[in-house]
């Protein structure tokens, strides 16, 4: 690994014991634990105060620590891990069937005219459309079974993605595409050896942003069709007034969301070495 | 007879054409020749059309009139007979200084000559740097990098654009031997775009000046000092004083 230059490199004697300042970013990841930790504390402390007070209706927003306990009891009966395992599932396999087409299309429109005269209009025609308002046409043609949820996800990842690419590809420094052509990479190995590397940091972004899409969009096709799923928890628990599970639903979706994406910036880090530029 | 020049541009015109403005026309009735195993550089002031030239040589642009010439074969588009070094370096930054120049080694069926990459590895001095990324690279290292690929490619004509222009001046002389030996060894014919008097003087057994406004040429100053060649010596202050002589008329 490099590092950069640093005042406690160059002048070693200077290094404090401890630094607790804003610029450590050890210290900083620790500060951003403390305040989640005091905001929940805080949230804590309103419900008890509440309990006492009664100023708003307890029910309705249950306290953290209640909602720690509703998670524990639903883990241990196994149907939190069922319905995320469903909802993770659905996430992964829309993204991924929207991967293919859209850095095909993506690469495509970028580089080639014909590809780019063919598809472009109709693509930038239904772009705005917000996935939602095509859902209940996926139901009716693709039934209320996993289709029609995986293709729903997939028509929300593929727009992100394919645009991520499309940027990508367009913008690939123009003096190394005259270097592979005059090396004499053309066709198949101009795509797989030069354009697809140059592009797949953005591709691996891209990718990230689909997923993230995916969680979002999946709560709403889960509430309409579903037996499973966190969005079926949520819009379940709703029909029994059953607060905390809502809430567990929630942030479950919420933790999953941040844990992938904490995930997957670890893995571009080490996949995209190449590329980091260390200052910034 | 009289053999045929491995480069030859005859009456060569370049208009580009832009958007809402009048097009410009940037090269005039441009021709001259290499001949096999020379060393010219094209010498001009900036903006006079030096890499319009490499380009159109290349097959990256083509031009609005006249014909290129490459080893009796006129040029419709980039080919592996025709190597370019840019000034940009334009390593890929996903590859290793190893796998560039394998990049440049693979033949049309993938194949890779490993002993080759390597002797190029080694001419250039990267060999010892060859598991490192471009970004770990000083622009030096970089450039002999993307020589090295070049050469992997194994090219009749070396095109090179400015190669030494961002570099600093240790550097530069430095690269000027290296390549002037890899030449030399190879006797590959090299057509070297510079805007700098003493690395054409130094480099060059045929210089081709350009004025700017249309890019046309101006003179050509043969060079016929023997290898090798000490900088600054009485004969290189010759040329590059008749260099200089001729950009005055
Ligand atoms: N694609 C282009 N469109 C319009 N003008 C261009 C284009 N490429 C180069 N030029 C113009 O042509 C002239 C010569 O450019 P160039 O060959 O890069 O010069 P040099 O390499 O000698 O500095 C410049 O005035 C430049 O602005
Ligand atoms: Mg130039």
């Amino acid at each position: 690994m490099q590092r950069g230059l640093s005042a406690e490199l160059a002048f070693p004697e200077r290094k404090r014991l401890m630094d607790l300042s804003l610029k450590n970013p050890n210290a900083m990841r620790f500060y951003k634990v403390c305040t989640l930790i005091l905001f929940i504390a805080a949230w804590q402390s309103i419900d008890l105060i509440n309990s006492e007070l009664k100023f708003y209706n307890p029910l309705l927003i249950p306290s953290p620590f209640d909602i720690v306990k509703k998670a524990s009891a639903l883990w241990s009966t196994g149907a939190l891990q069922k319905h995320i395992l469903a909802s993770v599932t659905r996430v992964a396999l829309g993204v991924l069937m929207a991967f293919p087409p859209a850095v095909v299309l993506g690469i495509g429109i970028a580089r080639s005219r014909t590809v780019e005269v063919i598809f472009e209009p109709l693509i930038e025609l239904i772009r705005p459309i917000p996935p939602l308002a095509v859902l209940p046409m996926f139901i009716l043609w693709f039934g209320i079974g996993e289709l029609s949820k995986l293709v729903f996800i997939g028509f929300a990842a593929f727009y992100i993605i394919m645009t991520t690419v499309m940027l990508s590809a367009a913008n690939i420094d123009v003096v190394l595409i005259r270097a592979a052509r005059t090396l004499g990479i053309n066709g198949w190995r101009f795509y797989t050896e030069i354009v697809f590397p140059a592009i797949s940091p953005d591709l691996f972004v891209g990718v990230r942003l689909g997923l993230s899409a995916g969680f979002v969009v999946i709560v709403a096709s889960e509430f309409i069709a579903a037996d499973v799923g966190l969005g079926y928890m949520i819009n379940y628990a709703r029909a029994y007034f059953r607060v905390s599970d809502m809430f567990v639903g929630a942030f479950t979706i919420g933790i999953i969301g941040y844990s992938v994406n904490m995930v997957l910036v670890v893995v571009e880090r080490r996949l995209f070495n190449w590329r980091i530029n260390d200052e910034r | 007879m009289e053999k045929a020049p491995k480069l030859r541009f005859d009456r060569v015109n370049m208009v580009f054409g832009r958007p809402n403005q009048p097009p410009v026309q940037v090269l005039k009735s441009i021709s001259f020749d290499v001949g096999e195993g020379e060393f010219v550089c094209l010498l001009g002031p900036s903006g006079c059309g030096k890499s319009t030239i490499l380009n159109i040589a290349a097959g990256l642009i083509e031009p609005s009139a006249g014909t290129v010439t490459a080893s009796s074969r006129i040029v419709a588009g980039p080919g592996r007979d025709r190597g370019v070094v840019f000034q940009e370096y334009a390593l890929f930054p996903w590859l290793t200084v190893r796998e560039n120049v394998v990049l440049g080694a693979k033949s049309g069926t993938g194949k890779v000559d490993r002993v080759k990459v390597d002797h190029f590895l080694k001419v250039t001095g990267m060999y010892e740097h060859r598991d490192k990324y471009p970004k770990e690279l000083s622009g030096g290292m970089k450039q002999r990098a993307a020589i090295a690929r070049t050469l992997a490619n194994d090219p009749e004509i070396i095109l090179m654009d400015e190669p030494f222009g961002a570099l600093d001046p240790y550097t530069r002389e430095a690269l000027q031997d290296q390549l002037v030996e890899i030449w030399s060894a190879s006797r590959k014919t090299v057509l070297f775009v510079t805007h700098s008097v003493e690395e054409a003087a130094y480099l060059a057994g045929a210089v081709i000046l350009l004025k700017a406004h249309p890019g046309e040429l101006k003179a050509v100053i043969k060079n016929d000092v023997a290898w090798p060649r000490e900088r600054a010596s009485e004969e290189l202050i010759g040329i590059e004083r008749a260099i200089r002589r001729a950009e005055r008329t």
